[in-house]
């Protein structure tokens, strides 16, 4: 365990040394940048002379370029450690998309099944209806076919 | 070495360049002449100047040599699975 650390701690070591560099490199470039001003050489209202345009140009590009450095290096670290386990997996946005994009729907629309239930159930309260109604229509066809009423209330069948 | 890599260790050795100019300057653009004592400006951009190239190449050399012994720990852990693949097939051969 203690050598995989020790693997896993070198191969992260050039992107450390790399940031550091870099970042004390931006500070002296904004000491380049203040230092006519800090160390007096360059009078308040004077024109500027070559030295101080040297050192604020010089030290303008010398920040930026080692910011870029120091973002380079502090990308690659973290890729590292996110390779290594450290950092959390960061999710792909193509994965991410999809799943928001389906909750989404699902939230704002009624889903198939809600929609379809109140005519499905309408489908068969009318289908059962048909039915009853047929039924009915049968049972009276039976009747007056099959049944007879006698004058005195008895009731008799007559086979057709 | 991945991209990332490259372009930091192509921001340090500008970094060491725009160091070298520094120290160079007050003699290329002649604000500080020969046989005058040396002024204040001239003084901290020399050890400016000095600073970062130094800083620059020695940050330069570090990355470049702990990449290349990265590279060769993980040729060797190629190489060593590799062996380990070709004994596990003898073994399953016989």
């Amino acid at each position: 365990m203690l050598k995989g650390a020790i693997i896993r701690s070198k191969e992260m070591r050039k992107y450390a040394i790399g940031l550091f560099g870099s970042l004390l490199t931006a500070i002296i470039g904004g000491w380049l940048v203040i230092a006519p001003t800090a160390l007096t050489y360059q009078p308040a209202g004077a024109n500027w002379s070559d030295s101080t345009k040297n050192d604020l140009w010089v030290g303008i590009g010398v920040v930026f370029v080692s910011l870029v450095g120091a973002v380079a290096y502090g990308l690659g670290l973290v890729g590292q450690l996110r390779a290594e386990g450290v950092l959390p997996e960061r999710k792909m946005k193509a994965e991410v998309a999809p799943q928001q994009s389906q909750v989404a729907t699902q939230a704002q629309s009624p889903s198939l099944e809600e929609v379809l239930a109140p005519l499905v159930q309408a489908l068969i309260e009318d289908r059962q209806a048909a039915r009853t109604r047929e039924r009915g229509a049968q049972y009276d066809r039976e009747d007056q076919g099959t049944q007879t009423y006698t004058p005195h209330g008895e009731r008799g069948e007559q086979w057709r | 070495m991945n991209k990332l890599l490259i372009a930091g260790l192509c921001a340090t050795l500008l970094v060491a360049i725009a160091g070298a100019w520094t120290f160079l300057a007050p003699f290329i653009i002649r604000y500080q002449g020969v046989s005058q004592t040396w002024k204040v400006a001239t003084r901290n951009d020399l050890w400016t100047g000095g600073g970062l190239l130094l800083i620059g190449f020695a940050i330069a050399a570090l990355v470049t040599i702990n990449s290349i012994q990265d590279a060769i720990r993980l040729s060797q852990r190629r190489r060593a699975d590799l062996a380990a693949r070709e004994i596990n097939q003898d073994s399953g051969t016989l």
